[in-house]
């Protein structure tokens, strides 16, 4: 798609030059990225080549003819990008829901391994048990028969588990 | 919760049957399951079906070997901050990006269907993806760490847990105990990280490989946006220079067509000089009049030619030198044009680099993540060099853009 610039300057052939381009550019747009950017490449090349001081062409003219094709190959790729991640979007919401998943379920076995839960509980188990203990001795069994009774009857548990395993 | 509703067993599940007498063994097996129950992530009450199996399950896995999930957090950070980059780069030149309909007329900024509008619209749930897959990542490197924090715990646990225990006569079983629950913790530890990565990595897989290929269909997407972009900043400049580039384009076309000539007149010398060195050597040998006239003659002639190529020579130079002093004139504002140019390249240089970098590492990547899952499979650390170098060039390609 290069042209030869230097035999265009010399034939000063930048009206049909343009008309080419005219022509290139109508097929780029229907065709793909890499035909636009080439064409793109030569219209660049046309409105920097094109001698805008010739008096026998009127080059500005071209020139905004040439820009405006750029223009519109520019657009194209655009859009035709846009459209593609845009269709892309939805699997995007999907995959994100899924890893959310998978991301939570990690974590709590992290969290597992970690034994924070396991700790929390044997810590509260060891300090209730301890504060039963205290509990007990401090309650008098006349004033609280009820609370006394529940007391005794979990500690009760305790030492059979204690005399069961004992050796 | 009710004092009375909290249950011994539920927290230290000892296997216990009546009038079964309690052994040294039982006791330190009940700690080894235990551990293996936490380690499993279950606080289920205790049975000797489970004890056994837990069991089994520690003496089966305990070549398991944590896989090496760090090198792959780091990637998937550094993936991120490239995607985010990438977007950043793209967005800032939509954003000043002068967008047209298909009629020709100009698209306002603030369009719904202005190109910035609809990336960055499209865009936002990439990053989500990102984010959450920095988040995954995480959550495994979480999962090894929490080894750590689980040992913490599990001396704090034993330590708790002979502390009830020393309330019972089975306190001479204490210190051995501690070890024991230590150790088979470990164990433990190591099986459910194991069982929790593999777990997470297997099912994971699938969306990771879909991530790959749809963000790397998003970075061919954004290398023919970026390119479009980047020309259309190349046409705006020319267009700014357009008159000035036409002068220079004039002239410099001039000027090598002297320089053409100026060689075509060097070379038309060589003859005439040969010539006369031909009709000097003659003059010098010769005695005879006839041929001492005809060496003049060519002489003469030869000298004429040379004169006349001097002549000519020096109007070429006067030309030439007229080009440069046009040139010159004009060298300040070709002299801003090609810094302009040089930075509108530079840039897309960079961007461009950064989007092939992603494209490359992102498939790096989702290799890298299947190969964890057959690490996993087959017991062995998974290769995470291509990722490493990856993330390494990655990281390098942001600084350069960044500190241009």
């Amino acid at each position: 798609m290069s042209k030869n610039w230097s035999l265009i300057r010399a034939n000063n052939a930048w009206e049909e030059v343009l008309a080419e381009l005219i022509q290139e550019t109508k097929a780029a747009i229907k065709a793909g990225a890499v035909e636009r950017s080439a064409v793109r490449s030569d219209l660049r090349e046309f409105i920097e080549q094109s001698p805008n001081f010739d008096n026998t062409v009127p080059i500005d003219k071209l020139d905004e003819i040439a820009s405006k094709l750029h223009k519109k190959l520019v657009q194209a790729d655009l859009e035709d990008e846009l459209a593609k991640m845009e269709a892309r979007q939805p699997s995007f919401a999907d995959i994100l829901k899924e890893i959310r998943v998978i991301t939570e379920e990690a974590n709590d076995a992290a969290d597992a391994i970690s034994l924070n839960r396991v700790r929390k509980v044997v810590d509260s188990v060891a300090d209730a048990l301890e504060s039963l203990q205290q509990i007990r001795d401090s309650i008098d069994k006349a004033d609280e028969p009820k609370l006394a009774k529940s007391l005794d009857e979990l500690l009760s548990a305790f030492e059979t588990l204690r005399a069961t395993v004992k050796p | 919760m009710p004092l009375h509703s909290l249950k011994v067993r539920s927290v230290v599940p000892i296997p216990h049957r009546r009038r079964s007498p309690f052994s040294t063994g039982r006791f330190l097996v009940a700690l080894a399951t235990t551990a293996a129950s936490w380690g499993q992530l279950a606080l289920r009450p205790f049975s000797t079906g489970k004890f056994l199996g837990a069991l089994a399950a520690v003496l089966g896995f305990t070549s398991c070997q944590t896989p090496n999930v760090q090198p792959f957090h780091e990637a998937t950070t550094a993936f991120n901050a490239a995607v985010r980059q990438a977007y950043t780069v793209t967005w800032a030149q939509l954003d000043a990006y002068e967008a047209i309909d298909s009629e020709g007329g100009r698209t306002s900024r603030n369009a719904t269907n202005h190109p910035a509008v609809r990336f960055e619209k499209g865009w936002a749930p990439r990053l989500q993806v990102m984010e959450g897959l920095v988040s995954y990542s995480e959550s495994l490197a979480n999962i090894v760490q929490s080894g750590e924090q689980s040992r913490a715990n599990a001396k704090a646990i034993s330590d708790q847990v002979l502390k009830l225990v020393e309330a019972t006569p089975w306190s001479v079983y204490g210190a051995a105990a501690n070890q024991i629950f230590q150790q088979v913790h470990g164990l433990a530890v190591s099986i459910a990280q194991y069982r929790s990565i593999a777990k997470a990595v297997a099912k994971a897989d699938a969306a990771i490989q879909r991530v790959g290929e749809a963000l790397g269909k998003d970075m061919q997407s954004v290398e023919v946006m970026l390119i479009a972009l980047h020309d259309d900043q190349e046409e705006m400049l020319i267009r700014k220079y357009n008159h000035h580039r036409g002068y220079v384009t004039e002239v410099q076309s001039k000027r090598e067509n002297f320089e053409r000539e100026l060689l075509k007149s060097r070379n038309a010398t060589d003859s005439p000089r040969l010539e006369l060195l031909r009709a000097r050597a003659l003059l010098l040998a010769s005695t005879a009049e006839a041929e001492q006239t005809e060496a003049r003659a060519k002489a003469d002639s030869a000298t004429k030619k040379l004169e006349e190529a001097d002549r000519n020579k020096q109007l070429i130079q006067q030309a030439l030198k007229e080009c440069d002093d046009l040139l010159a004139r004009v060298a300040e504002t070709e002299a801003a044009y090609q810094a302009e140019k040089k930075s509108v390249q530079e840039a897309r240089q960079a961007s461009l680099e950064l989007v092939k970098s992603t494209r490359d590492a992102l498939r790096f990547w989702a290799d890298a993540h299947t190969d964890l899952k057959s690490a996993i499979e087959e017991n062995r650390q998974p290769n995470v060099q291509l990722l490493l170098t990856a993330a390494t060039e990655i990281r390098e390609t942001i600084r350069k853009l960044r500190n241009p």
